[in-house]
């Protein structure tokens, strides 16, 4: 078992009720869609600690509960006594590179969703930390299938979750993201770059279309 | 008589004080000779209408274009060489990629004014592209394409296909997913060509996709081969329109025979040098602040990547709509295929493009009016041009929205399929439709046009 | 055209020039103010300074586009502002060109082209050989085109796999008989083979699905209920990246293709008109999946000589 420590403490009080005393995840319990799946890929404390402060699709937000500290010291207990340590060799750009395999195809690569033919679309997922990623990853999301122990191991599901906080944060050095979406919304903000042109010109014939003899 | 003139006819008498403007002018009639025609071009005539500077957006555009695209050039590598990333955008580190995307990294984010210059000439395509049909529709609605200027409308719809064509290129060039995605399309549609297809798809690639040689073509074709074609098309563009004059809307002390406007020296000058700031000045602002193809987010193309959303730029949507619209009809015969993308891909846009270009001959052959014009119609003066061009650019329109659908029923949360439908009727019902009602509108506007 | 065929309608407006406007002289009636170009010129200058600034101080791209931005419009401003406002109304009117209605001019140069023409012509054999030989010139440069690359041969209709190849990750790791649950699916590739395009191929296992339809003739490619289809879109050749669980259909994130997975692949929505290729599948000894054989059928977008 996991030595104790602050850390142990506030998760023996706040985390263990549904992930477990040793974070093995928990069982389905009728008032959640989805049962609170294990920790063993959440093997960075920068992917738990967002989740416990804002709380993800099911799980609350515990900022009310725990201080700044305490959730910084839960977050360290689980990524370093908790998770499986292989999650520690995960790397963001391998995530990258898996995540552009697997999910871009539906989520698009800036992660920003897309459409789906039969069943709902697929979400938007810079909406919720990153670490929902790894849930949807272990359990599957109505459409979306399982990925963890079968296509991925836990190495490779902690670098997607890495990869998937770089896309939550979306470096902008460009000015405004559109949206994130791509050509589409590109060229309808052309369109207004034509229009502004546009009122330029009517604004410059004006004054010598009055003069007109 | 004023003043201002009172001195001109004062100097030209008495022999004129050396001012500089003086100088030169004699400078370059030394030099050059010509001086009296250069006098007569001075105050050539430039209409004063809002609707003729569609046409510069177009051409200022393509100044700011070449000016970003040559400091673009001096940090471009337009090599398919596997390198492995250690630059400044970490989410990218270690992963292999071509040389090609990895100096778009370095110059979106190393070389200083990089991403700027990038954004800048990537909004500027896109509005040059919007401001190339939008003349064209000026020309086509108010009749400017008869006869002097039947052949200027040949080259400016073949400066429409350059100018897409390359465009085409340039999203091509980064070599990120989306770009590869593209270029991987075009192959299919290449290899979709009856009898030569495969054939001229693995010759114009170098091979099988992907071929690593492809990036490395397509550079001179982008930075040099069609740049001098566009640049020498937009100077017979030009020089026709130097020479017939421009059109001019009916107004009093207007007719074929007689133009209005005001001179080129100063006024039209002096306005049309403060538009091409202006617009250099808006595309500018929208490179500053609106990010456009941020290709770190988009990766390193790999033919066993993808990703939803993947669209051409916004000119190449309607051709994306045919071919997501277009129901899979692959029809063997024989021994052979004829796969379902050659219609949407293929046909479709001879099929647009053939009569656009006819369309001058067509227009005089069905009016039996061949004259010689330089004043414009207003629209609605001829109702069934109107309609079939209402109807023409419905069309457009609809397949522009296909070649977006996904996009569109992700962010406002539709169902594909559906919205997929709907377009598929709309493209067929809309463009009669709308031709329809058009032609009833104008037909009333045009008749109280006759009686007024 | 002559100058003299142009009248002038309006009168160069008063500008700062003559006394009138131009900031100085009387406000009259036609007065027109020059700030609006001053405040425009003084944008430029100071935002000139800005951009070099921020330009050596690297700052961002909204700071350097921006100053930029602003300098540009600014100029602008002023010089379209003098063009409309400043340099006055003057309106001129002149003569279009008109195609030469003069039938001798026309005539003449028809009849000195035509001598030209007569001069080369009249040597009948020369003429002929001369069309002939450059024709034949023009022609032969065509096979320049082959240096562009090869003729397909067989590269659009066979792909790596072969009798044997073992199915690894993208990771190169080989894929075993326990690797994936029923209803779950990977990404494959042959050995050896992880950056061939033509060869990745999405690998499911059914289990026992009650559902799965397996075709005729293909009785004997889905061992311990693994399937595996290509993954390259028979309609325009992108990964049909999109799996969807619940459907079991796969669809291509391009143009939204469908395939069933359960009845062989079959396109069932969009634009693809054909299946995807199914890739015989066996198990050996050490329990390592592998392939029996390469596709039967060409993989990927639809070509000509394909049938």
């Amino acid at each position: 078992m996991a030595p104790p420590g602050p850390g142990a403490d506030i998760f023996a009080a706040n985390c263990s009720g549904c992930h477990g005393a040793a974070g093995q995840g928990g069982v389905a319990v009728p008032s959640l869609p989805f049962p609170p799946p294990p920790l063993a890929p959440a093997g960075f404390a920068s992917l738990v600690e967002p989740m416990v402060r804002q709380g993800g699709i099911q799980m609350p937000s515990f900022a009310r509960q725990l201080t700044d500290a305490q959730i910084q010291q839960v977050a360290q207990y689980v990524a370093q006594q908790i998770a499986d340590p292989a999650a520690r060799t995960a790397n963001t750009a391998y995530g990258g590179q898996i995540f552009r395999l697997y999910c871009a195809g539906c989520h698009s690569t800036t992660g920003r969703g897309g459409a789906m033919v039969r069943g709902r679309n697929a979400p938007d997922i810079s909406q919720y930390p990153a670490a929902e990623a790894l849930a949807a990853m272990i359990l599957g999301r109505g459409n979306m299938p399982v990925f963890a122990g079968h296509a991925l191991d836990v190495r490779q599901q902690t670098s997607v979750a890495l990869y998937v906080d770089v896309l939550v944060q979306a470096p902008s050095p460009g000015g405004a993201g559109l949206g994130y979406l791509g050509p589409v919304p590109e060229g309808a903000v052309g369109a207004g770059a034509l229009l502004i042109l546009i009122f330029i010109a009517v604004w410059l014939a004006w004054k010598s279309r009055k003069a007109v003899p | 008589m004023s003043e201002h003139r009172l001195k001109t006819s004062l100097g030209r008498a008495f022999g004129a004080a050396p001012t500089p403007a003086r100088r030169a002018a004699r400078w370059l009639d030394r030099n050059l000779g010509g001086s009296s025609i250069l006098r007569e071009e001075l105050r050539h005539i430039f209409p004063d209408s809002w609707a003729f500077f569609l046409g510069e957006i177009a051409l200022y555009c393509f100044i700011v274009l070449v000016a970003t695209g040559i400091f673009l050039a001096l940090f471009f590598h337009a090599s398919q060489a596997v390198v492995i990333y250690h630059g400044s955008y970490h989410p990218l580190s270690g992963v292999p990629m071509s040389d090609a995307y990895s100096s778009v990294l370095d110059l979106s984010w190393n070389v200083r004014a990089g991403l700027l210059i990038r954004q800048v000439h990537h909004w500027a395509a896109l509005v040059f592209v919007a401001a190339l049909i939008i003349h064209l529709m000026r020309m086509f609605f108010t009749g400017a394409y008869r006869r002097p200027r039947r052949i200027n409308w040949l080259i400016g719809l073949s400066l429409l296909l350059l100018v897409g064509f390359n465009g085409l290129m340039g999203y091509s060039l980064p070599d990120d997913l989306l770009s590869g995605t593209g270029l991987r399309i075009a192959f299919s549609i290449t290899e979709s060509i009856p009898f030569i297809g495969p054939t001229m798809a693995t010759v114009l690639f170098g091979g099988d996709f992907p071929t690593t040689g492809i990036i490395a073509r397509i550079y001179p074709v982008h930075i040099f081969l069609l740049p001098a074609a566009i640049a020498g098309l937009l100077g017979a563009h030009l020089g026709l329109l130097w020479l017939q004059r421009h059109t001019e809307f009916p107004g009093p002390g207007r007719d074929d025979r007689t133009m209005v406007g005001s001179p080129m020296v100063p006024q039209y000058a002096l306005r049309t040098t403060g538009y091409f700031l202006l617009l250099a000045g808006v595309i500018t602002a929208f490179g500053a602040w609106l990010q456009i193809n941020p290709v770190w987010l988009y990766g390193p193309f790999r033919a066993t990547d993808a990703t939803t959303s993947a669209q051409p730029d916004w000119y190449m949507g309607w051709l994306e709509g045919a071919v997501r619209m277009f129901p899979g009809w692959d029809i063997q015969i024989g021994g052979f295929l004829l796969p379902a993308i050659f219609w949407p891909a293929v046909v479709l846009p001879g099929l647009i493009f053939t009569p656009l270009f006819l369309w001058p001959w067509l227009d005089s052959l069905a009016l039996r009016d061949n004259r010689f014009v330089n004043v414009l119609q207003y629209p609605s003066q001829r109702p069934g041009r109107m309609a079939v061009g209402a109807g023409f650019f419905t069309f457009l329109t609809v397949l522009l929205v296909g070649g977006g659908d996904d996009v569109f029923a992700s962010a406002f949360g539709w169902s594909l399929p559906v919205l997929l439908r709907a377009l598929q009727i709309l493209v067929i019902v809309l463009p009669p439709l709308v031709a329809a009602l058009t032609y009833a509108i104008a037909r009333r506007r045009s008749e109280r046009w006759l009686v007024s | 055209m002559s100058d003299d065929a142009r009248q002038t309608h309006a009168a160069p407006a008063p500008s700062g020039e003559n006394g009138a406007p131009g900031g100085h002289g009387p406000r009259g009636p036609g007065w027109v103010p020059t700030w609006p170009a001053t405040v425009g010129l003084v944008v430029t200058l100071v935002a000139s300074v800005g951009f070099a600034v921020s330009f050596i101080r690297d700052a961002s791209t909204q700071w350097l586009g921006g100053f930029l931005a602003a300098a540009l419009l600014g100029i602008g401003l002023a010089l379209a502002y003098w063009g409309r406002d400043l340099a006055g109304d003057e309106v001129i009117s002149g003569p279009y060109p008109v195609p030469h209605e003069d039938a001798e001019g026309r005539a003449a140069l028809g009849d000195a082209l035509d001598q030209s023409v007569q001069v080369i012509t009249r040597r009948h054999f020369l003429t002929k050989m001369l069309v002939f030989a450059g024709g034949v010139f023009v022609l032969s440069q065509v096979v320049l085109l082959g240096a562009l690359g090869p003729r397909p041969k067989n590269s659009l209709r066979t792909t790596s796999w072969r009798a044997g190849s073992r199915l690894v990750t993208f990771d190169g790791v080989p894929v075993t008989r326990d690797t994936l649950a029923a209803g779950t699916f990977l990404v494959a590739f042959p050995e050896g083979h992880l950056d061939s395009a033509d060869s990745q191929i999405t690998l499911l296992r059914i289990g026992a699905d009650p559902h799965f339809k397996t075709l005729a003739g293909r009785e004997s490619w889905s061992p311990e209920g693994y399937v595996a289809y290509s993954r390259v879109c028979t309609h325009a050749g992108c990964p049909v990246a999109q799996y969807e669980d619940q459907a079991k259909v796969l669809v291509c994130p391009c143009h939204q293709s469908t395939f069933d997975l359960m009845n062989g692949a079959q396109p069932v929505a969009g634009p693809a008109g054909r299946p995807l290729p199914q890739l015989p599948l066996a198990i050996d000894a050490q329990g390592n999946l592998t392939a029996q054989s390469d596709f039967t059928v060409p993989v990927g977008p639809g070509f000509w000589d394909e049938g």
